[in-house]
């Protein structure tokens, strides 16, 4: 099979490191369920054993060597985090957990209801947040607001909405790609209303995290298996909230001092991330997203490679602004596929397309009776196709509000080529015409 | 209905796949949903879905119009599956059961089974359905396994019981050596048409079983009602040659050339003699004579053991008798209504039965 991950630039002959490493994937393997977790490239790996064989040790507080090395590239890490979402270590501090849920439901769960007159959210919100924001709605007796959003992804609020509001919404939509555009008005407003903005950014940190660069949120939470790192969670937090949290997930890592019934929590201000990280973290898992979001940063594709390919098959690159010879970066490529694959599905007899936009995630349902997403997926993998099937955890959406049938949902990332989106789209064609 | 058929086929394949963590996880999966579905509660898990997507996914796209059919007739094949399924399980089980009491797997025609024994088999009355519909006997048709089965079951005392040889011995019981106080006895119960007991024979004098045990018949020649050429019998000869058996224990042999009783000599000669070209005696009873010369065959081996004209006038005379008939009557009810085995031979000694040929090995034992 043509794989475009072995080639180099036409311009000046550089092979990018980055494009070789998912040569360890099989031949005939065409995945494609990214939004749940993205596949790992070999720096990543590599990253994680190194852990393991040369300073395999914990990290915080620790004197000797293995530690230092430990808390070096945990440190790192949490540095590139905030430089990937374009924030400061003078108002943020990043914390690292299980996962985005975990990271969601630590600062939420511990939020001083007394300070908040709502919780809001949207509805198409993945269950790690339209439930704990349920949860805390009837656990503090608060009211809960569930707003629509816009077709292009947008938030329709009124000001009443937010005022003195807890807002947590998704900032990129799990089912469908839709960014949150207003996003930059909506974290002013609340802030203008005394409310707070906590963001599901998992699936933006993935393909988009220039979205979050100028907004203020008060925190963002993301998921290192999404991104192309091991399963690690993070939540990019302002120091001012976390000062605020009713703090009892505590234990190991979170205190300075402790006498016989009492206890000093970590206020060190560069510290402050032991608020919700308490117990031992998963070293290699940051380690390893501390490589993974170099690999994507350093990401570069060389469009002349595939030019002629895409020029054979009809695909107009005008929307995008490429040019032939540019070297793409990682944002682009998946532009550049994202785009591909929704002209591609653009030809595909019998399926409704959630979301007419191109995304590096698209969810549809063929229009023929007895065939939903579950049958496309299962009977796709028979030919070495993985996608996700059903309702992506936004059951209250998809199933409840607009009565969908379980979906298929194809999401793109740095793996994949054109080649195995015309197969993918070939096979999807032979099932549904 | 898909997760009960995922039910059945994960228990016909729990000996063999049992061992396997994954489909010990679907097979508890199938379980719950099977429980689910007779105590009328919704069953939440779409193991029968996934299973059914999963075998279609495999074909779809090389016969995508078959797996189409296959995908809205799928509940039909399901259903179809299950009871044949039931039906060949059934079929193992009832087989199995068979082969342990009767040592065949199919009582109704024990030569059908590959892996029965060696002997030739007493055919029941087995009423297939044309015939049962042209007789007006459905009813009976339908309960036939049933009662088959019934039968199986009544006899498997019979299966683990302590066989006394004596209690199954001829009223008229002769014995191929001198009768030997010492020594047990051995009931055979044959047929002089049928090549197994022809062979259980020759495995005797390779073993020299007839030295260690005071070895006896119950001569039976087998009934076959369909076989209305053969008189109603499986052998053309055989119930003539039973009959001078049994006729010429009545009528000493004066002239006896050696000291065994002439209705052993009789069958012997029958069991062993070849000619020239080959073959053997028992076959040409039962295939080369005709009916009419079967008597005056076996009147020439009476000449032969050394009976003389007159006597074998007498013994013509008795075989036909209703004293003959009597005695073959009495001996065909120790085999139907006492023994009641369905394969001849069947040997008991040693407290044991064995219904088929037995090897030189064991008889030696």
């Amino acid at each position: 099979m043509f794989n475009i991950f072995k080639q180099t630039s036409k311009a000046n002959g550089e092979k990018f490191q980055n494009i070789i490493d998912f040569e360890y994937i099989k031949p005939n393997i065409y995945y494609f369920d990214s939004a749940c977790q993205t596949l790992r490239p070999e720096q990543v790996i590599q990253a994680q054993d190194q852990y393991f064989h040369e300073f395999n040790s914990c990290g915080h507080r620790v004197k000797y060597k293995w530690g230092q090395e430990t808390d070096k590239r945990v440190e790192e890490c949490r540095e590139n985090l905030l430089k990937l979402t374009g924030k400061s270590d003078k108002n943020f501090v990043v914390a690292f957990g299980l996962n985005t849920t975990a990271g969601i439901n630590s600062v939420l769960m511990q939020l001083p209801p007394n300070d908040f007159k709502a919780i809001v959210t949207s509805e198409i919100e993945h269950n790690s947040v339209f439930l704990p924001s349920l949860v805390y709605s009837q656990k503090h007796n608060i009211p809960r607001k569930v707003l629509e959003r816009n077709v292009d992804g947008s938030l329709k609020y009124e000001l009443s909405d937010l005022d003195k509001a807890i807002v947590i919404v998704n900032t990129t939509s799990n089912i469908d790609g839709r960014e949150l555009l207003n996003i930059e008005t909506l974290a002013k407003d609340i802030h203008a209303q005394g409310g707070i903005l906590l963001l599901d950014a998992c699936q933006t940190l993935s393909h988009h995290p220039e979205l979050l660069h100028n907004v203020e949120f008060d925190a963002a939470f993301g998921s290192g298996h999404k991104m192309y790192g091991p399963s690690v969670g993070f939540s990019i937090v302002k120091k001012d909230l976390l000062l605020k949290l009713d703090c009892y997930l505590i234990g190991g890592s979170t205190v300075q001092d402790v006498k016989y019934d009492s206890y000093e929590l970590i206020d060190d201000d560069v510290e402050l991330y032991s608020r919700i990280e308490a117990g031992l973290q998963n070293y290699a898992g940051i380690i390893g997203l501390n490589q993974a979001l170099k690999w994507r940063r350093d990401f570069k594709f060389d469009l002349a490679t595939i030019w002629d390919e895409l020029e054979k098959n009809g695909f107009s690159v005008d929307g995008l602004r490429f040019k032939p010879n540019q070297i793409l970066n990682a944002s682009q490529y998946e532009k550049l596929l994202s785009s591909y694959l929704n002209q591609k599905l653009n030809t595909v007899p019998n399926i409704n397309l959630l979301y007419a936009d191109a995304s590096p995630i698209v969810s549809l349902y063929a229009t023929k009776p007895d065939l939903d997403g579950h049958k496309l997926a299962m009977y796709l993998s028979e030919v070495g196709v993985m996608c996700r099937s059903g309702y992506h955890c936004c059951h209250y959406y998809l199933k409840e509000k607009l009565n969908l049938p379980p979906l298929f949902r194809i999401s793109l990332a740095l793996h994949n080529d054109i080649k195995q989106i015309d197969y993918l789209v070939d096979k999807l064609t032979l099932l549904t015409k | 209905m898909l997760c009960i058929l995922a039910f059945v086929i994960f228990l016909l394949l729990f000996p063999i796949l049992g061992f396997s963590a994954e489909y010990r996880s679907l097979f508890k999966k199938s379980w719950i949903c099977v429980f689910k579905k007779v105590t009328m509660k919704p069953c939440d898990i779409n193991l029968g879905q996934e299973l059914k997507n999963k075998f279609l996914g495999k074909i779809i796209f090389k016969y995508p119009k078959f797996a189409r059919f296959l995908d809205k007739t799928f509940s039909f094949w399901a259903i179809l599956f299950i009871i044949v399924n039931i039906w060949s399980l059934s079929s193992v089980f009832l087989s199995g059961l068979n082969l342990w009491v009767y040592d065949t797997c199919n009582p109704v025609s024990s030569e059908g089974c590959s892996l029965s024994g060696e002997a030739c088999g007493v055919s029941s009355t087995d009423l297939d359905l044309s015939t049962a519909w042209s007789q007006n006997k459905l009813g009976d048709w339908a309960v036939q396994p049933f009662k088959t089965f019934g039968d199986t079951v009544s006899r498997i005392p019979d299966r683990l019981k302590s066989w006394n040889s004596d209690e199954y011995k001829s009223p008229t019981a002769t014995y191929y050596k001198p009768f030997d106080a010492n020594k047990k006895t051995a009931v055979e119960f044959i047929d002089p048409g049928c090549k197994y007991c022809k062979k259980l024979f020759g495995n005797i004098k390779e073993a020299g079983f007839e030295d260690k045990y005071n070895l006896t018949y119950v001569v039976y020649p087998i009934p076959e009602a369909s076989n209305t050429a053969n008189n109603g019998y499986k052998f053309q000869a055989s119930y003539t040659i039973a009959s001078y058996m049994e006729a010429v224990k009545l009528v000493p042999l004066a002239n006896n050339k050696t000291n065994q009783t002439p209705d052993w000599q009789l069958l012997e000669t029958i069991f062993t003699n070849v000619d020239d070209q080959g073959v053997d005696l028992q076959n040409k009873f039962n295939l080369m004579f005709s009916k009419k010369d079967v008597p005056a065959e076996i009147e020439k081996i009476l000449t032969k053991i050394g009976y003389s004209d007159t006597e074998i006038v007498k013994i013509r005379d008795l075989a036909n008798s209703d004293q003959t008939k009597q005695s073959l009557a009495s001996q065909k009810e120790i085999v139907e209504k006492k023994v009641k085995t369905i394969k001849i031979p069947t040997i008991i000694f040693n407290q044991r039965r064995y219904d088929r040929v037995v090897d030189a090995e064991t008889l030696k034992k």
